[in-house]
């Protein structure tokens, strides 16, 4: 599994699409959907995994099997996530909001674990983190 | 002709990044250095901060000239000399400044089609100009995209715009450095 993640509009996505090429993949914005679908084999890459825990979940649990669930069930060595940092702006008023602050800080924490490669994106450059 | 060197220095607040911008300039051996302040003192906290930056310059070993633009960047080149050090303090106040542009006359720039491309284009355009006369030309920015997307329309259009144009400067720059806590992350 390869880790792609950094702040907001830093060009992850164009990043993971310029690394990927011509290389078929099953590309899954998740932002929009309701449910995530069962992974294909092959390269699947899952971005927009916060707006959808966002929309679908309010309990953290739930929130991290869900998407727990998914990873177990993708190929390991060609699964792709594109992860925003959302952990590091001022404390959010609102109350879910800090619920998927807290979700995605600690439920990166076990997807970072799980990761063979991670790499940070800024800007459109690249480090290798792991 | 040699063009001088471009640099782009972000970070979060009072990681140091002004400072550190600073140094790399007052250490180099440009004949004369050039503080370009964004920043409008809207209210007293903007202006002590501004008081400040200006203090440290003053204590500084080299002097400082200061040119205030809150926006209009390309009239700062009919001012630049050839071996001048520019330092442009900052990308977010000027993107603030840009967007909010006509705001007292009912229709702020951001709400104008083709208004914010068009200045960002003229923005950047006027930083490799810069580059052009001058020997080292450093861009201070701020690190304010590791948060959930806002709630607010402006407030998202901000923070896309102003990614898109951190990674334009850093493709123009020839270094590009993230500083955390007074440390140089040296991406570029």
């Amino acid at each position: 599994m390869h880790i792609f993640f950094g702040g907001a509009h830093n060009g992850k996505r164009e990043y993971v699409k310029r690394l990927l090429g011509e290389k078929e993949a099953e590309w899954i914005e998740a932002g929009g959907l309701e449910k995530l679908p069962h992974p294909r084999r092959g390269t699947v890459v899952l971005a927009g995994m916060e707006s959808y825990l966002s929309k679908n979940h309010s309990v953290e649990e739930e929130a991290v099997s869900d998407v727990m669930r998914f990873v177990d069930a993708a190929d390991r060595d060609s699964l792709v996530l594109i992860i925003t940092d959302i952990g590091r702006g001022i404390v959010p008023v609102d109350a879910h909001e800090r619920w998927l602050r807290d979700t995605c800080g600690r439920l990166n924490q076990r997807l970072f674990k799980k990761a063979g490669r991670i790499t940070r994106i800024w800007y459109g450059l690249a480090e290798e983190i792991r | 002709m040699v063009r001088g060197d471009i640099t782009f220095v972000s970070g979060g607040v009072r990681s140091g990044k002004t400072a550190y911008a600073e140094g790399l300039l007052e250490g180099s051996d440009c004949s004369r250095l050039v503080y370009v302040a964004t920043g409008l003192p809207a209210d007293p906290e903007m202006e002590e901060r501004i008081s400040r930056h200006r203090q440290d310059r003053r204590r500084s070993r080299r002097n400082w000239v200061t040119i205030e633009r809150p926006i209009d960047l390309p009239g700062v080149l009919t001012m630049i000399r050839e071996g001048d050090g520019v330092l442009v303090d900052c990308i977010t106040t000027w993107l603030a400044n840009a967007m909010y542009e006509g705001f007292e006359t009912g229709s702020s720039c951001h709400e104008q089609p083709g208004c914010m491309e068009e200045k960002i284009g003229e923005m950047l355009n006027a930083v490799v100009r810069l580059a052009e006369t001058a020997s080292a030309v450093v861009i201070v920015s701020n690190e304010v995209l590791d948060e959930p997307s806002s709630g607010y329309e402006e407030t998202r259009k901000y923070a896309e715009t102003l990614g898109r144009i951190h990674r334009q400067l850093v493709k123009i720059s020839d270094r590009a450095i993230e500083m955390d806590a007074g440390i140089p992350h040296r991406w570029k």
